[in-house]
């Protein structure tokens, strides 16, 4: 199977980051290993591009960040922990009904199997 | 968890950072966060037998492509921040209480015009009507016309002005709200 990765996933980014944290709060690195689990073989995410996306759907008031408490014992960096919110759960069902319409119309074009 | 060789992937994520126009609290979030996943990343190379300086190239390579990255953490800052950092520095002073003054003052001077163009406007609509039929030519006319009608843009304007200003303290109300919450 090709990979996905770049451009192809750019659109998609944070509607993926939404549909992982469906699974509960997460750091960026677990957020990725959530997507390559759930992609896998064929997903290939530029790790750093994670961010910027985690940001927008910050400001946008979708997912929630806090930094990890500090008596988790790893030591280094800290690590931000992010949440969906309610706002975010909404976004994500609405974005998955939009994307599944679009599969089915264009698949239907394609004479893709849907 | 994560070993040694944090100082290159400091190095590497200072010049990542340097470009960027932020806040300083979110340039520090921003470096804190990319280290912390440049030395999982690391970590991780290592503990599947790879050797220190190709895990540290493997976690380098992983993060993908740096000035692209560069430009997705610049778009990621909200533009009222950027435009605040870019006139006055990234000062946390600056950032914590340029928008409140700026709405102030917004405020304040919008409030002013509007308050003096509601006296203005009716006063000179008065003196329109009471100007007597003799002097009520065409080009006297068009004047009044053209007063109104600068006197009115000017109202629009200041409500505009108004409008934003509450705006920004609006924001700046939520937004500091939001940070004494969690």
């Amino acid at each position: 199977m090709s990979s996905i990765q770049g451009d192809s996933l750019r659109g998609h980014l944070e509607t993926l980051v939404l549909s992982s944290l469906r699974r509960g709060e997460a750091h960026g690195f677990e957020i990725l290993r959530r997507l390559e689990e759930a992609g896998s073989p064929a997903l290939k995410l530029k790790e750093g591009s994670l961010y910027p996306a985690l940001y927008r759907l910050e400001s946008a008031g979708l997912i929630k960040g806090e930094w990890e408490d500090g008596a988790t014992a790893r030591r280094g960096p800290r690590r931000r922990v992010y949440r969906l919110t309610p706002k975010g759960r909404k976004r994500f069902e609405q974005a998955r009904a939009e994307f599944q319409q679009f599969v089915t119309v264009i698949g239907g074009i394609l004479g893709a199997a849907v | 968890m994560n070993r040694k060789p944090v100082d290159p992937f400091e190095s590497l994520v200072a010049d990542l950072m340097r470009p960027v126009v932020a806040g300083s609290r979110r340039r520090r979030a921003m470096r804190e966060e990319l280290l912390a996943h440049l030395c999982q990343a690391y970590a991780e190379e290592l503990s599947l037998g790879v050797e220190e300086s190709a895990a540290r190239q493997a976690a380098v390579r992983r993060f993908g492509d740096l000035a692209d990255l560069q430009s997705q953490l610049q778009a990621s800052v909200p533009s009222f921040e950027r435009w605040l950092v870019s006139l006055f520095g990234s000062k946390e002073i600056v950032m914590s209480i340029g928008p409140r003054v700026a709405g102030w003052v917004m405020c304040f001077v919008g409030g002013a015009f509007m308050f003096g163009l509601a006296v203005v406007l009716p006063a000179t609509a008065k003196l329109a009507q009471a100007l007597p039929p003799a002097s009520q030519s065409g080009r006297v006319l068009d004047a009044a016309m053209t007063l109104k009608l600068s006197l009115m843009s000017l109202l629009a304007f200041s409500s505009l002005v108004t409008v934003a200003g509450l705006g920004i303290l609006a924001y700046v109300f939520v937004t500091r709200n939001k940070a004494a919450r969690g």
